[in-house]
């Protein structure tokens, strides 16, 4: 039997190298693709955290400048955002969007103590100097919404 | 009568095949070069940003005071300058921009560049915040970097109290 090789590229190797070449480029774009998803809900985690962060300073902000005024007088379980109105922050009713779609809103609670002072859950005397501050940051991903909370409890230090 | 070897048409086809492949992949290596550097580049700006404004806010916390002499407030382009004990010592602390990067400065030590040149920094803008028993800084500023087509601007702010600043 005689053979003859003949130099040169098959069809089936030019298919093959086209395959293989087909198959690393969607992969390559796939893993774009994921990199880019992970690296922007990083991203936004972390805008939250700095627009939760500046929340929590402007909730301090308010109880230095007077706790009867911005945290006692605030209905409770109301949400209100934080805005800055250019020379400080006030809450507001009205929902501000922060960059990318964030929405930044507090509401407080009230706080009961019992003969010691001490914080309990419920059947205790309502603390009128002392608020639980719920701040949450939301944001738009996909279908869903993203949701980050903080609590803290502000006092009125300052018998303001 | 047969030879071994190209002919010299056989060459230039052959060449001009190469040309249009290299050409080709070239071409797409440039493509996909700035199609991931524009994907990259609003992540890379929010983590210039976010790290920025985490940096200011941290060392306006552990500040003692605001340098009201050499702070610039309410301008387009303002300056920060705290002083900070540590170790007994007073530290100076400045945070500018020039030329288009934000820096940091310690004392009269050489300048830190906070930003990369890849992009400009604007609208650094300080405003000095007080209270009855506090002092606080909030600052914004915008981070412009160049895309294909357009010029992007990215916002950001932060604020936080002085924590010496309560007596």
């Amino acid at each position: 039997m005689k053979y003859s090789f003949i130099k040169g590229i098959s069809v089936v190797e030019i298919i093959i190298a086209a395959g293989i070449i087909a198959v690393s480029v969607t992969g390559i774009a796939g893993a774009i693709q994921i990199y880019s998803k992970i690296v922007y809900q990083n991203t936004r985690q972390a805008q939250a955290v700095l627009a939760l962060d500046e929340g929590a300073e402007a909730i301090q902000y308010l109880r230095d400048t007077s706790f009867q005024t911005h945290i006692e007088l605030a209905t409770i379980n109301q949400e209100y955002s934080i805005y800055w109105n250019g020379t400080g922050y006030e809450l507001g009713t009205t929902t501000i969007l922060l960059p990318y779609d964030m929405t930044r809103t507090v509401s407080f609670d009230e706080i009961e103590r019992d003969t010691q002072d001490q914080i309990v859950l419920s059947g205790g005397t309502v603390d009128s100097n002392t608020k639980k501050a719920i701040i949450t940051i939301t944001w738009p991903y996909k279908d869903e919404t993203k949701t980050l909370v903080s609590e803290m409890l502000v006092h009125n230090t300052y018998e303001n | 009568m047969k030879t071994k070897g190209f002919t010299l048409i056989e060459l230039l086809v052959y060449i001009s095949g190469l040309l249009i492949l290299g050409t080709v992949l070239m071409f797409m290596i440039i493509q996909f070069y700035t199609v991931y550097k524009e994907i990259v580049a609003i992540p890379r700006a929010d983590r210039t940003g976010l790290l920025i404004v985490d940096r200011i806010t941290k060392e306006i916390r552990s500040a003692n005071q605001i340098d009201m002499i050499e702070s610039q407030f309410n301008t387009i382009n303002g300056v920060l300058e705290l002083d900070s004990m540590e170790e007994d010592i007073t530290i100076e602390k400045r945070f500018f921009v020039e030329n288009g990067v934000a820096k940091f400065q310690e004392d009269n030590e050489t300048p830190l560049d906070l930003s990369s040149k890849d992009f400009t920094v604007s609208n650094f803008n300080f405003n000095l915040v007080q209270t009855p028993v506090s002092e606080a800084v909030r600052f914004t500023m915008e981070l412009q970097f160049q895309t294909r087509n357009a010029t992007e601007t990215k916002s950001y702010t932060g604020f936080a109290i002085l924590r010496e600043s309560y007596e």
